[in-house]
């Protein structure tokens, strides 16, 4: 499946991760996640731990759609990934030490991309997470130009 | 909008660090990405170059509400604007902003042919929140305060655009005093430059008076503004109704003495006015003229005002510098005006204009009221006489200056200045002369009179 290699390989350079989330009465939110990883490529099941200090973001994802955007630090090279949660829980002990993971290796990417400190960097880390399972329905190349919102798998412009 | 406004995370406008902006479709599919930059519109609106955000487009139209991740790039605090989509803009100031932004960007690759902004999107700012910042995380040691902006900020950056395009001594004055009024506030000003002997100051603009008063004079060192002048030091009064009664003893004491105040047009003052701030314009260490602001209020101007009136006067001092440097040195100087016709006859359409000039100190009186002296008026008549003998009426501003009896000083003749000075002085009088520049170093004169010319030695 193209979005598990393209997620794959973006994942590995420690890249930043956005969420979308919308809320019932249609008002979008913005948050960050701290890892994701593939479950099973050919039922497009994702995985990924997002910010959640604000509980709000957990009502979001009750039965909606939700938006996640991997980008490499330093090439902008993105992917964005569209579906619906299938579970939406406490973050493991597997959840947590790959949100570790990730997230240092995504604030040594900005350091050395960008010179930020990393132990400011850690400052974005949240108090709260949620642990989120998906199934991917559309994927979309988000790289930033003119084919940016291209489908990655034969999907809809995104 | 909460506690937090836009001005407090200023920050986080500066492009270091990516934003990312959440939308949302009609039907609920959300749409997320990062953008290089957004960017403050004012204090309650944002506004986001549309690039390659199709699917951001689309989901505007049928939902207006966005989501915008900003982050301090000093302190990495993180702050979500919750925004309404308002407009998009293709042409303007903010576009003009954002366009800039994306050329700089596209410069970089020599991408500027093809890279190029097709819209600026909008936003107001219905909210702004902070996440909390984790502990484990630490402050940078050394947090820079950065300087605010402010009002005054603002409109100085402004007016000094402004003053840095203005092309002519003219449009300088002009912008000048108005930029004053429109972005700082200060309703009532005056402009003198220093003269040519460096011993007086004259009007050259006003704002914000029933009269211009121009051509209005000044001894240096004479009254507030001659003081401020000869100190090349600003100078604040408040409370000056008090003062003129206690000057008006003072004078009717004279006067019963026999001592009378002189007869020369007074500078421009508002009716009832109580506060007067007068501000030295320097450029290169020299005195090129003031600045003088007034209002009714007892006490108007403090210390930052002195700071901002003394910084658009030194802008002010610089530009009329350039001006007048350009002006001696400009190449349409050389390019001959239209030949006079010697059988011209110079009658104007309108009826007999007597023109009475005094050598002994340059003044001209029309129809028998006095409008102006010294060089200005020697250059009146001068013009006059050229128009009445030959029926001249293109002139250069060097012929002028090889004009004897102007009685200009070879070095710093301030002669654009004293053109500009009649000009307004024959507008103010409804004088049917006009003077009306046509290049740069030209003019024309425009006569709707028949001149009688009369000179008193």
């Amino acid at each position: 499946m193209a979005f598990a290699t393209e997620l794959t390989t973006i994942l590995e350079s420690g890249a930043g991760l956005v969420v979308g989330t919308v809320s019932t009465d249609g008002t979008p939110r913005a948050d960050r996640a701290w890892s994701a990883s593939v479950v099973d490529a050919d039922s497009r099941r994702l995985r990924f731990v997002m910010s959640a200090d604000d509980l709000a973001v957990v009502d979001n994802l009750q039965g909606a759609m939700v938006s996640l955007t991997g980008a490499e630090v330093v090439t902008y090279r993105s992917v964005q990934l569209k579906g619906r949660p299938v579970a939406i829980e406490a973050p493991t002990a597997a959840d947590v030490e790959l949100a570790r993971l990730h997230s240092e290796r995504f604030f040594d990417a900005v350091h050395r991309s960008d010179g930020n400190p990393v132990e400011s960097l850690r400052r974005m880390l949240p108090h709260r997470m949620v642990a989120v399972e998906m199934v991917v329905e559309e994927s979309f190349d988000q790289t930033p130009g003119p084919s940016a919102g291209s489908a990655l798998a034969g999907a809809t412009d995104g | 909008m909460g506690e937090l406004n836009l001005p407090d995370i200023e920050r986080c406008f500066g492009g270091a660090i990516p934003a990312v902006l959440a939308t949302a479709s009609a039907d609920g599919i959300p749409n997320v990405t990062y953008i290089s930059r957004a960017h403050r519109v004012d204090d309650e609106r944002v506004a986001l170059s549309n690039q390659f955000m199709s699917k951001t487009s689309r989901n505007l139209a049928g939902n207006p509400r966005a989501s915008l991740l900003l982050m301090d790039p000093v302190t990495h605090d993180e702050f979500r604007l919750s925004l309404v989509y308002e407009r998009t803009e293709r042409r303007g100031p903010v576009f003009d902003r954002l366009r800039a932004d994306i050329e700089a960007l596209a410069v970089l690759e020599n991408m500027q042919d093809v890279y190029r902004l097709r819209a600026a999107d909008v936003y107001r700012v219905v909210a702004i929140e902070q996440n909390p910042p984790n502990p484990l995380g630490a402050l940078p040691s050394e947090v820079p305060v950065g300087r605010r902006p402010s009002p005054e900020l603002s409109g100085v950056a402004e007016l000094a655009g402004r003053i840095g395009r203005a092309g002519d001594l003219d449009v300088v004055v002009d912008t000048t005093l108005e930029g004053l009024d429109r972005l700082l506030g200060y309703r009532h000003t005056v402009l003198l430059l220093l003269d040519e002997g460096g011993t007086r100051l004259y009007a050259i603009g006003s704002h914000g008076f029933d009269t211009e008063g121009v051509g209005a004079e000044v001894t240096l060192g004479t009254g507030q503004i001659g003081l401020a002048a000869e100190r090349c030091e600003p100078l604040r009064i408040g409370g000056l109704q008090t003062m003129k009664k206690y000057a008006r003893t003072i004078r009717r004491e004279y006067e019963q003495q026999g001592v009378g105040p002189g007869r020369e047009l007074p500078v421009a003052e508002i009716d009832g006015v109580q506060s007067r701030i007068v501000v030295p314009a320097m450029a290169r260490g020299e005195l090129v003229g003031v600045l003088v602001a007034e209002s009714r209020r007892p006490v108007a101007f403090g210390a930052a005002d002195e700071q901002v009136l003394c910084i658009v006067a030194s802008l002010l001092a610089s530009a009329i510098e350039h001006v007048r440097a350009a002006e001696r040195n400009g190449p349409d100087e050389d390019v001959p005006g239209p030949a006079a016709d010697p059988s011209a006859v110079p009658v104007g359409p309108g009826g007999e204009l007597a023109i009475r000039f005094f050598a002994v100190d340059g003044s001209v009186f029309v129809d028998g009221d006095y409008l102006i002296k010294g060089v200005a008026g020697r250059i009146l008549w001068s013009l006059l006489r050229a128009y009445v003998a030959d029926g001249r009426v293109d002139f250069t501003n060097r012929e002028l200056r090889l004009d004897t009896s102007l009685d200009l000083p070879g070095f710093k003749d301030n002669l654009e200045s004293r053109l500009i000075l009649l000009k307004r002085r024959l507008d103010e009088r409804e004088v049917p002369i006009r003077l009306e520049k046509t290049g740069r170093g030209r003019f024309r004169l425009d006569v709707s009179a028949s001149p009688r010319l009369e000179s008193v030695d």
